[in-house]
Order: structure tokens, then sequence, then C-alpha cells
């Protein structure tokens, strides 16, 4: 990947040189080992500052809905994932082609935290990471270990089927294809979890989604980081009706939310797993999207929000759909 | 547990040109049904939002029942169908974070079904009543 951050500085020096762009929205790297964060060049001596890492997780198209860039142009680092939701937002007219540079990237997923922690006992702030051809190398003073990629990407990532923006529709797409591992792994196998809780009985379900969701704080992180989650007025934020108030020590609250947040979600996910990556509370957000998915593509075919031309399932309805509520007619 | 002579409060979305009128036909005709549903009167089944639904669950109802016409017969040809995609992710949903899926019913009625509002409401009643109180999806500081 490190040739990818070269490639981007150049590309990016050339953009804010030439005027082209008044800013390149990347990253750089965060204060931790293992975080990269949203960083703007807008300037020569910014380049330098610009990375692309497994760690750099976050989709940065919603920064396009912030007024501060309205009218400006924008160039944009996009994995296939940050590519499907500037998809969305561009057939929505959200936001206007002509005013930014896409450079996509040859992704080969970003790890997952809450999976690299499992692996070591030292806290991720003690540890080095080291990016080895088919393993990543932790080391800290207490230990060095290495680990195989499966066991540390995110499982979006695993799953993914498009992790390179088209290359029709972007400007330009550094870095050389390729899979940071070998192995082929479903996307049921992926998120397994999904069929264990299928095979609970409701008792136990309930028993389990009260556990993950009583820890909400409603802090709506999720909300925000979601790329294809972009109502100017949320429903949440409403004042009249105003639906949620701020006790979070209401379960039904919690369900609400959650309910409402990952239906409406449904049809338009893009599968980036940055919902339940900026948890603080790690609940398993992904689990519930997942499940939506694979119901609609059970009973209305697949479809991959932000890749497919064709309509989203929810955006139309027919007559001989399923039905499951009655199946006697009249 | 299960309290004696447990009322449930229904919430029953009805569809203005079929199943509104479907019930209105059961009270002109003075069927008699349970008096523990409260009917809200929408435009068409697929006004029905999920926000309303779940809002009516916390705010006190043991099941929502959402009334549309016939598929095929929407007022406005489609509507239902929209209604059916989404209620049926819906309820797949709520099953999945483990809430009951049998207090939330769809169910198609005409303007001249009088008889199968009746025994719709009758039947989701005696279903209810053995379900009890929705507590799991209430919100406690409701007092109901
Ligand atoms: S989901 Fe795909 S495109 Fe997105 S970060 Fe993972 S591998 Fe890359
Ligand atoms: S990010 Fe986590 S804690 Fe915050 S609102 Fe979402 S689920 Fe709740
Ligand atoms: S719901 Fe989560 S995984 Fe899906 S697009 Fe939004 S942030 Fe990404």
């Amino acid at each position: 990947m490190r040739n990818i951050t070269n490639e981007l500085r150049e590309i990016a020096e050339d953009l804010l040189e030439s005027k082209k762009v008044d800013v390149v929205l990347g990253y750089a790297k965060g204060e931790q080992p293992y975080q990269s964060v949203p960083f703007a060049a807008k300037k020569k001596e910014d380049v330098e500052n610009l990375i692309f890492d497994i760690f750099s997780y976050s989709s940065l198209s919603k920064y396009l809905l912030d007024d501060m860039y309205r009218g400006k142009k924008v160039a944009l680092v996009l994995k296939g994932c940050d590519y499907r939701g500037l998809k969305i937002m561009l057939d929505e007219s959200r936001v206007d082609r002509d005013d930014l540079y896409l450079i996509g990237v040859e992704c080969r997923g970003v790890l997952e935290k809450s999976k690299l922690k499992k692996k070591i006992d030292a806290t991720l702030f003690e540890t080095t990471l080291d990016l080895k051809e088919d393993k990543l190398a932790i080391s800290s003073s207490k230990e060095n270990v290495e680990v195989p990629y499966e066991d540390v990407l995110s499982p979006y990532c695993l799953a993914c089927e498009f992790s390179t923006p088209h290359k029709e529709e972007v400007d330009i797409i550094l870095g050389e294809p390729g899979k940071m591992t070998n192995k082929e792994l479903t996307t049921d196998e992926c998120f397994a979890e999904i069929g264990q809780i299928e095979k609970m009985d409701e008792k136990q379900r309930f028993e389990y989604w009260k556990k993950q969701l009583n820890r909400c704080k409603r802090c709506y992180s999720c909300r925000n980081a979601c790329p294809v989650c972009t109502c100017r007025v949320c429903l949440f934020d409403r004042e009249n009706p105003s639906y949620l108030d701020s006790d979070t020590s209401q379960l039904a609250q919690h369900q609400f939310y959650h309910v409402i947040r990952a239906f409406h979600i449904s049809d338009r996910c893009v599968g980036c797993g940055q919902c339940s990556r900026v948890c603080p509370e790690n609940i398993p957000l992904h689990l519930l999207n997942q499940k939506l998915i694979k119901e609609l593509n059970k009973f209305y075919g697949s479809y991959l929000p932000g890749v497919d031309e064709q309509p989203a399932p929810l955006s139309f309805a027919k007559a001989d759909d399923p039905d499951p509520f009655e199946k006697e007619e009249k | 547990m299960i309290e004696q002579n447990f009322e449930p409060k229904i919430v029953a979305f009805c569809c203005n040109w079929c199943s509104y009128a479907g019930a209105d036909l059961a009270g002109t005709g003075r069927l008699k049904y349970p008096e523990n549903v409260r009917i809200i009167r929408v435009p068409c089944s697929s006004r029905v939002e999920v926000q309303m639904i779940m809002r009516a669950f916390q705010n006190g109802a043991d099941g929502v029942m959402v009334a549309g016409c016939h598929p095929g017969d929407c007022h406005y040809d489609t509507g239902n169908y929209h209604t059916r995609r989404r209620m049926m992710l819906l309820q797949s949903l709520t099953s999945f974070l483990g809430m009951d899926p049998d207090r939330f019913i769809v169910k198609w009625i005409s303007g001249n079904e009088a008889a199968k509002f009746k025994s719709t409401v009758e039947e989701f009643n005696e279903t209810l009543k053995k379900l009890g109180p929705a507590d799991k999806v209430r919100d406690q500081r409701c007092g109901i």
C-alpha cells in the first residue's frame, strides 16, 4: 500500500498546483498506530501528510454535504465501497460530478480494530503493526505475533464484491489489483453470527439483542458515519414530532432507533462496515444490515446498491411479489 | 405472568378506500367486534411508516394491524404492493430482534368485507390475549 501513498501525494500535488481542485480529501496518520483520520489537503505543503493504508476506513464522500465544500472543486479518495456510497449521492443529485475529481484506489480491505484487539494481550496503543505479504505482524513489549489477514480484516471486506471503483467512472485509479487474503469466503461465512441468531428461539434472540442494544448511548455515530444515510433533516433530529428523547435507559427507545436506522438503510447499504466500526459500544450493527440484505436478496433477487443500475428493491413493487401475509386471496 | 382479564390494545391502520370502509360497514351493520381497537385512517396502507408502527408499540399498543385493499384493488394501483414489500422486511427485522412477530399483522380487507374485518380483529384480539401485554417493546415510562 505504500505505493498508493506515493502515487496519491504526486497526484494531489499536481491537482492543487494546477488549481484543478481546491482541496484533496484523503487520509492522514492518526495519533494512534492503528488509526488513520480524514484529512483535507489544501495547499502543496499539506500533501506530504496524505496516506492511504488499511486503516483508511471512513468514507469521505459525506463531507461533500458540508456547507464548507459547497461550490468548491474537490478531489476525493475512494475505495470500492466509498464509490458505491458516492454513486448513490450522485444518482440522487446531492452532489455534482463536475465539481469532483475522483481518485479511486485498489482496495484490499481494512482492518477491524475489534478483531485485532482479541489477538493481543497488550493494548493496541502499545503495539506496532507491520504489514507483510500474507500476514500482519504485531509486536509490543509483551509479545510478537503474526496473524493471517482473514482473522483481522473487516467481515465486510472479506465478503466485498466491489473493492475498486469502475475505471470509467473515476478520473484515476491508484495501486494494483490484488487481495490481502487468498481465502475465498462466502457472505454467510463472513457473517456466521446471523445464522446463529436465526437459530435461537425468540426469547434468546430478544435477550441477545437486549444485551447489545442496551449499551447504545445514542451518540448517532453510526448514523453520521454511514455514507448512504444522507437526509438533510433526519427524523431523529426532528422536533415536531420528536420521536426520541435523551433518555437512554429505555430499551424501547433503542429498539425504535435501531429498527428504523436499519430499515432506512436496508436497500441502500453499501457494506462498508463503518457503522459497526465507529460504535463506541461495539454493538454489532452490521448483523442487522446484513440480515436485511439477505432477506431482500432472498425475496427480490440480488441487488448491489451503488453498483447495479436497476432500481432499489424498496423503490418499486410488483403484483406477483410473494405475499407472506395472506395466502388465500379474496 | 399474564394478568387475568387482560384486554389488549390494538392499533389498526386502515386504508381509507377499503379497510376503513370495511370497518365502517361493520359499524353501520352493527356487527359486534372487540372495542379495544383504535382505528387510524390513512390515505393508503403504504402511508404507514415504520416509525408509526414502532411508536404505537412504544406508547401502549399490544398489537398493530395494517390493513389495506386486496392486492390488485389498490385505489392508487400499486400502493399495497409497496406496503407488502416493506412490511415483509419489517417483520423479518423485528423477528430477528426477538420481538413477537405475531403482534404485528398485515391484512387485505375490502370495503364490503365487514365480516372479515370483524373476524380479523376478533382473532387478533385472541392471539394478543394469549401473548399478554407487549412489555418488550413498550416505553416503560408511558404508564399504561
Ligand atoms: S468493503 Fe471492499 S472496498 Fe470497502 S474497504 Fe472493504 S475491501 Fe475495501
Ligand atoms: S454508534 Fe453505537 S452507541 Fe452510538 S448510536 Fe450507534 S449503536 Fe448507539
Ligand atoms: S449501514 Fe453501515 S455498512 Fe451499510 S453503508 Fe451505512 S455505514 Fe456502511
